[in-house]
């Protein structure tokens, strides 16, 4: 069964200098206006009981897409089917009257979404006790802070039983016991079958909590599908950018150029090809680098190679040298010399890295040749598990 | 449009909650509490006949006696001053409520219609402070009076008739919410409400029975003070008020999506 069904979906506004503009376009039928698009055409299919994650920047359309489907903007263009009643949390501490006390919200809110008196007040008790507000629930809501604004929302809306639930970035404030409560309810929500679009800067809750995810990029569609590639996938273009506004990467150029030692190859061994060209390793595969180089008139144990894996937000993970591990190049003819590399099993965890390979000479101070920035590839891991590599480890048991 | 309507019966009991809200509050925390809602216009009634009967001494009618001109004045005051205050606080209503109105499921139109209730309370109190003054000056009440919940009904419809209107202009003109308090005295003095309509020239007699709000008070006054029924009044008031009703209701419906980018 659909629960969420969206064609066309999309959302521009239209930007005034002042408001006169609006109706001398109105007088003069000429526009007055500039274009803001919010959210370019989507369409979406989210089926009953699906836990529904949005990813994106600042910025990116996010909100927009979840006022959307609550109701409180109108789309500029398309439809937007819902069924079953629908509750949701819209940025931090919104949707309350600052002067009304939290109770006085509670059932304004609880009537807003459709709730008879006696429903409310039966409810009424066990809200208040979720929001952990105590005596504070009879002052007015201005005088809240933004966690005890985002439990109230939380309880009063999760309370009412939508079948559709709405959450937007609300539980990255509240204490952290608070937030585990409310993430249980969500849980909770997950296993009545009920459909929960979910929105957070918390990647990790996204790619643990949702089935599936859209990512947004200025208004635009990027990827949807399952949670976890296009959490994968997101993380990889942050990561990308951010490396991207790092300067430190040194220029082949100053290197010697006119130099008869120098590296010729280095390619990867193992992973499957994508589209992209960038290959796609599983974690535990085998990953083999294998490296050509050129030593000139150098003797053997005069070339050294390095390898430095980085992932692509410039992070050094891993680097070693056949110098270090006190290895030596294998001869291939008079001027070539090679080697390979070899991780077995490959331990990264997912993201997209690439490699900086360093010739040097047996003294590991002098560089011969440097390639900063080479075989991009990606790895992949159908795991909750979080960070860099997995590390060897073991659970005990305790007394 | 039918939406509209669909969505204020639906949000039936969040206004009920704002409207009895926005009364309590007004005498919440003040010494006198509830006692203030009959306080105000029992001074302003004793002011008025202080004033015009004591020391003024004109009366409303030839062959009315002394004191009448204040029940008269106060008969048409109530239900103009009801309306003053309720399209004054719809003017800013949208604004006030941003955070509802773009974080939250709730229909716009929900706030003009509570600032038109919200009024409500306030007027009924004058009323039966007026029904009992008159009583004691001479002026006793009769079946007329029975009409009085109608013309109060009317008078809501005549008000909320114009109160969304107001409301959404607001939002994409701010100018309006200065405008209001001088168009509500403008109204104020070309409506008999100071002066009987017998008064009037015969040369502006047209433009002042033109306006819908003659008919609503001079109502007011024929069932409290004149024991009479004004049929007539109310079908001219009726008719007026749902024909404007419906102009706002579609302007409003066009543009309160828009407005939500202009909050």
């Amino acid at each position: 069964m659909i629960a969420i069904q969206a064609r066309q979906l999309s959302k521009h506004y239209r930007q005034y200098a002042k408001p006169l503009d609006l109706f001398k376009e109105w007088l003069l039928k000429r526009p007055f206006h500039t274009e803001v698009n919010a959210l370019a055409p989507l369409d979406l299919t989210i089926e009953k009981g699906t836990t529904f994650g949005v990813v994106g920047d600042n910025g990116a359309g996010k909100s927009t897409l979840l006022k959307l489907l609550a109701g409180t903007l109108a789309p500029s263009t398309g439809s937007l089917q819902i069924e079953g009643r629908k509750s949701a949390i819209l940025e931090l501490g919104s949707g309350f009257h600052p002067e009304f006390s939290g109770l006085e919200n509670i059932n304004l809110a609880c009537s807003m979404l459709g709730l008879s008196a006696a429903e409310i007040r039966e409810r009424i008790p066990e809200i208040i006790e979720f929001s952990e507000l105590g005596n504070a629930i009879q002052r007015p809501v201005k005088s809240y802070s933004s966690g005890m604004f985002v439990r109230l929302a939380f309880s009063v809306i999760t309370s009412i039983d939508p079948e559709v639930l709405i959450v937007d970035e609300a539980l990255s404030v509240g204490d952290a016991l608070f937030q585990k409560k409310s993430m249980d309810r969500m849980m909770r929500f997950r296993e009545e079958n009920k459909t929960l679009v979910f929105c957070s800067h918390n990647l990790y809750q996204v790619k643990e909590l949702c089935d599936q995810a859209v990512w947004l990029e200025n208004g635009v569609v990027r990827g949807m599908g399952d949670s976890a590639s296009i959490v994968d996938d997101y993380q990889d273009s942050v990561r990308h950018r951010q490396s991207k506004h790092k300067e430190n990467i040194r220029s082949t150029s100053e290197m010697d150029a006119v130099s008869d030692v120098y590296i010729e190859e280095v390619e990867l061994e193992g992973g499957v090809d994508t589209p992209e060209k960038i290959p796609v390793f599983r974690h535990g595969d085998k990953l083999g680098i294998r490296v050509r180089a050129c030593k000139g008139s150098r003797s053997v144990e005069d070339v050294h190679i390095g390898l430095v894996l980085i992932r692509n937000d410039g992070l050094q993970v891993y680097g070693v040298s056949t110098l270090i591990d006190e290895v030596k190049m294998f001869s291939i003819d008079q001027q070539h010399v090679g080697i390979r590399l070899m991780f077995d099993p490959l331990m990264l965890m997912s993201g997209d890295y690439a490699l900086e390979a360093w010739l040097i000479d047996g003294s590991g101070l002098h560089v011969y040749d440097s390639r900063p920035f080479c075989c991009q590839f990606r790895v992949r891991l159908d795991s909750s598990e979080v960070g860099l590599v997995k590390l060897s480890h073991d659970w005990e048991p305790v007394d | 449009m039918f939406r509209l309507y669909r969505d204020l019966y639906q949000q039936r009991q969040s206004i009920l909650l704002m409207v009895r809200r926005d009364t309590l509050l007004r005498i919440k925390g003040t010494l006198l509490g509830p006692l203030w809602l009959l306080a105000q216009p029992l001074f302003l009634l004793l002011v008025y006949s202080f004033v015009f009967s004591g020391i003024l001494k004109i009366s409303f009618r030839p062959d009315g006696g002394s004191g009448d001109f204040a029940l008269y004045l106060f008969a048409a005051l109530m239900p103009f001053s009801a309306m003053q205050d309720a399209l004054q606080r719809a003017s800013g209503s949208l604004a006030e409520n941003r955070d509802l109105l773009l974080k939250t499921q709730m229909p716009g139109i929900v706030f003009p219609a509570v600032a038109t209730l919200g009024t409500l309370v306030q007027e009924v109190i004058g009323l039966l402070v007026l029904i009992l003054a008159a009583w004691i000056m001479g002026y006793p009440p009769g079946a007329t009076l029975l009409l009085l919940p109608l013309l109060v009904v009317l008078r809501l419809l005549m008000t909320f008739s114009l109160a969304p209107l107001v409301a959404i202009l607001s939002v994409f003109i701010k100018d309006v919410g200065q405008l209001i308090p001088m168009l509500m005295m403008a109204l104020f003095f070309t409506t008999p409400i100071i002066y009987p309509l017998e008064m009037i020239p015969e040369t502006y007699r047209p433009i002042i029975e033109s306006n819908p709000l003659t008919w609503l008070v001079q109502a007011y006054r024929s069932v409290i003070l004149e024991h009479q029924w004004p049929v007539d009044h109310l079908v001219i008031v009726a008719v007026a008020s749902l024909l404007l009703l419906t102009l706002t209701g579609a302007l409003f419906a066009r543009l309160q999506h828009r407005a939500k980018d202009f909050l």
